[in-house]
């Protein structure tokens, strides 16, 4: 067995029985679950590698695998701190004197980026602003350096692949008032923040091994549960990869694989619980952790074989480490099988929603609205695929459950190409919406001769709607050409019956 | 000697918690009336809506908010408990607003340069809801904790630390999607929780806990199928729950567990006032409640009238009533009279005077539907309630100016002179 902890960073690997570390771990910690425990082949590896008071949290692990940066609050407002797994011991980094979170190391294991916000000395009403922005300080110590400025919230760091700039959450360029954070990009050098994507709430960034695509959570409003996606960084076309029904967060991207462990909550569950998502096997979900109190936020050992988070079994959040390779599936043969069909989403108009339309979420608010008729989403595929049927569901978040809901589609058409021009597959202006399916909402199937296809269009001809929007004030009648008609997701249903995207 | 000491802190407790009640004594024998309680003034207060105006995170601040809000004549003063999740003192069961404002979980609402990020209450001013307390009280004024099961009410920024250490308790809809702004009532540690909360309102000097009904963050009992609320529907009845929240007897059930959350906190209060001598009064606002129909329950998830029959409010707040537009004033008569007729005397009736536009039946559709100004109906509404035996009104909620100077004056001339006192005996 290779389980135990003791006290203040003692860690031991004990080389009693299997059996009888595992009952220490039940005793201690409620650990680990059934499933995983019976298996005396797979035995879980768990340490408990922080404690004392406070809570530990957020921890990041050093590329060369020695040192476990972590945020804890352990002294009163948030600090950084670094472990040195070796040595067990663990210092504090001077970031200021106040509230700094989310540390995240560079490539080469020089430098920590964190979020930092000012001691709080006056109220608002004397002008005090708690604004949180971007720093580096040398991870053995030294001067923090300021990256972006400004009255912010800029969190979650990330520096890109190549180490030359810090990827961020930021409400930077979102109008006040607004609930959202887009993805900003700041040089590590000097330079200013970039905004890389307006992608609705965009939260911690995580890079696939080669860079070219990254992973985030995001949650669209209050109503609805946080999801796990996926985007290239080329395109920024986002796709969700966790289901509806389950709320989950706080992604990270295996170094070695197509794996993204995350912090996840799925009916059933006894709190949060660490998940991995097979992005080759269209994000199949595998269980890490179960037993008592919450498991959060995971962090990838440099070879990927381990996990390193936040517990709070024994009251407060500290961090454990646990060795997940028994868990992990056989690297995809197929490396580009992690976006498995959709390449990119554009638009006529507004084409930075035109992406949530193939989010597979039916319950959040996101979706495509056009201002009149003959606009379109079209969605490219990654290989050509035949296909069958196109389902449309349209209307504002609210009313997709009404036949003739607020901002419906009436009329609309899909067209594929056909390498020369636009055919049109199938067409209809009826207002009338079929119900049912997993969801029971309202929407309309529109059937044609299978075809094969990388490229179709849904263009909207006509809208069930004669108003401008939903919101109060500007509930008001206009002509056709004005009216805003919203689709809020699209199904394209392949020849074995089956939703494509 | 110690236990005389003990007997003597047990009579002075008492005599303090006795104080409150001697506000109404004081002004009776002042107008030679001594057989009806004070005609009370219940002004609603959410001090965030003061803080373009006063430092509402120091003393001082909280001090001019209560001094402005007692220009409305005010005899209760029902000080918000939190914004959103967020509460306005340093709670052992709830996170301030500070560490959680780049929670991953949550959405960032981000009011720019002027509000920097809301208030830092906790931070600057260390327990803003019991200075507010205390000041309310100096000035002779009842001080009330206004608690809203609103949580989600500023949507996602503001949810409680509670809520999301806590997945397994969230609510859920019949589809079975979880939603993460509310805990469901139906577990046990989620009614300790509240519990818990509630007592820290109390610790802080409020001598009544009005509950509101009406901001409940998008809550309906459409989002109570989990597992116990729903086991205990099936021991009840046999079967199923519907998958139609609208159920009456679906929404009654879900409306079992408010008032049994009520009926553990006024056991609760019980042995408070037993330990102290300080005794807390409970209070509900209810919307839309009349013309008589199922709204409040299927839509808010209260069973007034249970709670009136058995006795766990001394006050029900007609939050709202949905007169009739050809006929405001003299419908407004009617309906409130029928909640008297219901309620009967078994416990306090408040009536609106609402100034907040939300469920359209505030002073503005009033004065939409009259051509009068906002005093002249104020005045007429706040004596109207007094003609029919209320036994006061709710302002919902004086901010600043809202409510005009003149309105302020009409309802405090009124208090003070022809409505001082409930009058009695004249239910029709």
């Amino acid at each position: 067995m290779h389980v135990c902890e003791k006290g203040e960073l003692e860690v031991k690997i004990c080389t009693v029985p299997a059996f009888i570390g595992l009952i220490c771990l039940q005793c201690l910690c409620g650990w680990p679950s059934a499933e995983a425990a019976v298996s005396a082949k797979n035995l879980v590896k768990v340490i408990r590698i922080t404690s004392g008071k406070g809570n530990d949290t957020e921890a990041a692990w050093s590329p060369d695998g020695q040192r476990i940066a972590f945020q804890s609050d352990r002294d009163g407002r948030s600090g950084i701190y670094i472990l040195d797994l070796k040595s067990e011991k663990v210092k504090r980094l001077e970031t200021g004197p106040g509230y700094s979170q989310y540390p995240a190391w560079s490539p080469d294991g020089k430098y920590i980026a964190y979020s930092y916000a000012a001691p709080i000395t006056k109220t608002v009403f004397e002008g005090q602003v708690t604004a949180f922005n971007m720093f580096i300080v040398p991870a053995d110590g030294g001067a923090p350096r300021q990256l972006t400025s400004g009255n912010h919230i800029d969190y979650c760091p990330t520096f890109s692949p190549a180490g030359d700039y810090i990827y961020f959450t930021s409400t930077r360029d979102v109008d006040s008032g607004k609930e959202a954070m887009y993805l900003h990009k700041v040089p590590v050098s000097t330079g200013n923040v970039d905004l890389v994507s307006k992608v609705h709430s965009t939260v911690q960034v995580s890079f696939s091994p080669d860079g070219d695509s990254y992973t985030y959570g995001s949650i669209a409003d209050y109503k609805s549960c946080a999801g796990v996606f996926l985007s290239k960084l080329s395109s920024n076309s986002p796709r969700r990869i966790t289901p509806a029904e389950g709320f989950y967060y706080s992604p990270r991207w295996s170094p070695k694989q197509d794996v993204v462990a995350c912090t996840g909550y799925r009916v059933g569950q006894k709190g949060w619980g660490i998940w991995l998502l097979d992005l080759a096997d269209d994000g199949r979900q595998i269980s890490v952790t179960g037993g008592s109190g919450n498991n959060r936020s995971p962090a990838w050992s440099p070879d990927g074989q381990s996990l390193v988070y936040e517990c709070n079994a024994t009251g407060q959040y500290k961090l454990y480490r646990e060795k997940i390779s028994h868990l992990l599936p056989k690297p995809a043969s197929n490396p580009a099988g992690r976006v498995k069909v959709i390449l990119s989403v554009s638009a006529s108009t507004n084409a930075n929603l035109a992406p949530f339309i193939t989010d597979n979420d039916f319950s959040d608010g996101s979706g495509w609205y056009c201002e009149g008729v003959n606009q379109w989403v079209e969605i490219t595929l990654t290989s050509p695929q035949v296909i069958k049927q196109v389902n449309v569901h349209s209307g504002y978040l609210g009313d997709y459950q009404n036949p003739s809901g607020e901002g419906s589609v009436k009329g609309c058409q899909v067209r594929f190409w056909d390498g020369a021009a636009w055919k049109t597959l199938a067409e209809t202006n009826s207002a009338e919406r079929y119900k049912g399916g997993p969801r029971k909402d309202y929407f309309i199937p529109m059937a044609f001769a299978p075809v094969k296809c990388e490229k179709l269009r849904i263009v909207v001809t006509e809208s069930n709607d004669t108003r401008r929007r939903i919101s109060a004030p500007d509930q008001i009648t206009v002509p056709p050409d004005k009216v805003w008609t919203c689709i809020r997701e699209v199904e394209v249903i392949g020849q074995n019956g089956k939703s494509l995207l | 000697m110690d236990k005389i000491c003990r007997h003597i802190t047990v009579l002075l407790a008492i005599i303090c918690g006795l104080a409150p009640y001697t506000r109404g004594a004081a002004i009776m024998s002042g107008n030679g009336q001594t057989d009806s309680p004070p005609f009370e003034i219940a002004a609603w207060v959410d001090s965030q809506d003061f803080s373009s105006k006063f430092d509402t995170e120091k003393a001082e601040g909280v001090k001019a908010i209560v001094d402005y809000v007692a220009g409305s004549g005010a005899t209760l003063m029902c000080w918000r408990t939190r914004g959103g999740s967020m509460l306005t003192y340093p709670s052992k069961v709830e996170a301030s607003l500070l560490p959680v404002m780049t929670d991953k979980r949550r959405t960032i609402i981000f009011y720019g340069p002027y509000f920097g990020y809301w208030i830092h209450y906790g931070e600057a001013q260390p327990d803003h809801f019991q200075c507010a307390m205390e000041e309310i009280k100096k000035k002779g004024i009842k001080p009330v904790a206004h608690w809203t099961f609103e949580e989600a009410h500023y949507a996602g920024p503001l949810i409680g630390d509670f809520n999301l250490d806590h997945p397994q308790y969230w609510c859920r809809t019949h589809d079975g999607i979880p939603w993460h702004a509310r805990v469901s009532l139906g577990y046990e540690p989620v009614m300790q929780h509240y519990l818990d909360m509630a007592m820290e309102v109390v610790d802080r000097g409020c001598e009544e806990i009005s509950f509101e009904f009406w901001r409940h963050g998008g809550w309906n009992p459409g989002y109570e199928y989990v597992e116990p609320v729903m086991d205990s529907y099936r021991k009840k009845y046999g079967e199923e729950p519907p998958a139609n929240s609208k159920d009456l007897r679906w929404a009654k059930h879900v409306a079992g567990y408010r008032a049994e959350f009520l009926r553990r906190l006024r056991k609760q209060l019980a042995a408070y006032a037993h330990r102290t001598g300080r005794r807390v009064e409970l209070s509900a606002a209810i919307p839309c409640i009349a013309p008589f129909n199922d709204r409040a329950l299927v839509e808010y998830g209260v069973d007034w009238r249970a709670l009136v029959d058995e006795g766990l409010i001394d006050t029900l707040i007609i939050q709202s009533m949905t007169w009739d537009k050809q006929r405001p004033l003299e419908s407004t008569r009617e309906l409130g009279r029928s909640v008297m007729q219901a309620v009967n005397g078994r416990c306090r009736v408040l009536w609106p005077v609402m100034d907040y536009p939300f469920t359209g039946t505030g002073l503005g559709k009033y004065m939409d539907a009259t051509g009068k100004t906002q005093h002249e109906l104020a005045a007429e509404l706040m004596q109207m309630a007094w003609e029919e035996g209320a036994d006061g009104i709710t302002l919902e909620c004086v901010d600043y100016g809202n409510y005009t100077d003149a309105t302020l004056r009409a309802m405090k001339a009124l208090r003070e002179t022809k409505c001082t006192f409930v009058r009695k005996g004249n239910l029709k």
